[in-house]
């Protein structure tokens, strides 16, 4: 097919596939409804720029790609979202960074640029905690046994007590426990190994918290 | 513009808020997509019973979402 009639195709599919991706963004994403056209011309410029490796047949296959890769954007839109949080809380006013940060006094003085890139650095780095829940559920996916003790702890997280959880998921409530505990545990050692900047370990160890896990 | 952008991010005081949060709104604990496709197919299936908790009970809106594309894209036409 000649590159002309190629990129006529890909615009046709596209457009075609375009009412459908934004229902799905809306339906998935409601808060970035707003969004949704901006997250979509993204994925086109994304898709254009990648056009001669598009398989244009059959046509559904490119929809299908579309549609993950505006899902993959709206999460990376979302996560940034979360990521500012996290720095906002790291550099919030001093009383509350006093609480939660464990560094010395004299640490918090003007930094040197060299100290000032490691921070950027660092902060480039830093560990979400939607990618530590994302590679925990990896982690409990990997086993079988391992399914009860992700079932458990989403319950938790989205509020139920042990005793509700025992009894929606007919099991002793000492399994609960013991699963629950599993479950923070493996949380707690990642973040301890990966959090480099320690924004999410001091959000969830450092006071901040007041819910949760 | 700025200001626009600025007022969709959540306003997270607390842990529990970022929690609920990132479950909620960032898919955090939804199951993998061959998973989800495999309790598509059989939802009776024990070993998606954890599946069936996020989709079902907790009504993921991230994954509902894709299981209706999935139901759409998988209608002849």
């Amino acid at each position: 097919m000649e590159p002309e009639a190629r990129d006529r195709l890909l615009t046709e599919i596209f457009n075609s596939c375009r009412p459908r991706a934004l229902r799905y963004l809306k339906g998935a994403f409601p808060r970035l409804a707003d969004e949704a056209e901006d997250i979509l011309q993204d994925a086109w410029l994304e898709i254009y720029s990648r056009r001669a490796e598009m398989e244009l047949d059959p046509p559904r296959k490119l929809e299908n790609y579309i549609l993950s890769l505006v899902r993959s954007r709206a999460i990376d839109r979302l996560r940034e979202f979360e990521r500012r949080i996290f720095r906002s809380w790291q550099t919030s006013s001093p009383a509350d960074s006093q609480a939660h940060d464990p560094e010395p006094v004299e640490a918090r003085t003007p930094l040197p640029s060299s100290q000032v890139a490691e921070r950027e650095r660092r902060a480039k780095q830093g560990l979400l905690l939607s990618e530590v829940l994302t590679e925990f559920c990896r982690w409990c996916e990997k086993r079988p046994q391992r399914l009860a003790i992700k079932e458990t702890f989403e319950r938790s997280l989205r509020g139920q007590s042990p005793g509700d959880i025992a009894a929606a998921m007919g099991v002793a409530p000492a399994s609960v426990y013991q699963w629950l505990h599993q479950a923070r545990e493996w949380v707690r050692r990642r973040v301890m190994e990966k959090d480099v900047d320690r924004s999410v370990f001091l959000t969830l160890y450092g006071g901040k918290a007041t819910g949760g896990t | 513009m700025a200001r626009d952008k600025a007022s969709k991010e959540p306003h997270l005081k607390t842990l529990g808020d970022v929690v609920r949060w990132v479950v909620d709104e960032l898919g955090a604990m939804c199951p993998a997509p061959e998973r989800l496709q495999a309790y598509n197919q059989r939802p009776n299936d024990p070993a998606l019973r954890d599946v069936r908790y996020h989709v079902e009970e907790a009504q993921c809106r991230i994954c509902n979402a894709e299981r209706e594309r999935w139901k759409a894209s998988s209608q002849p036409g």
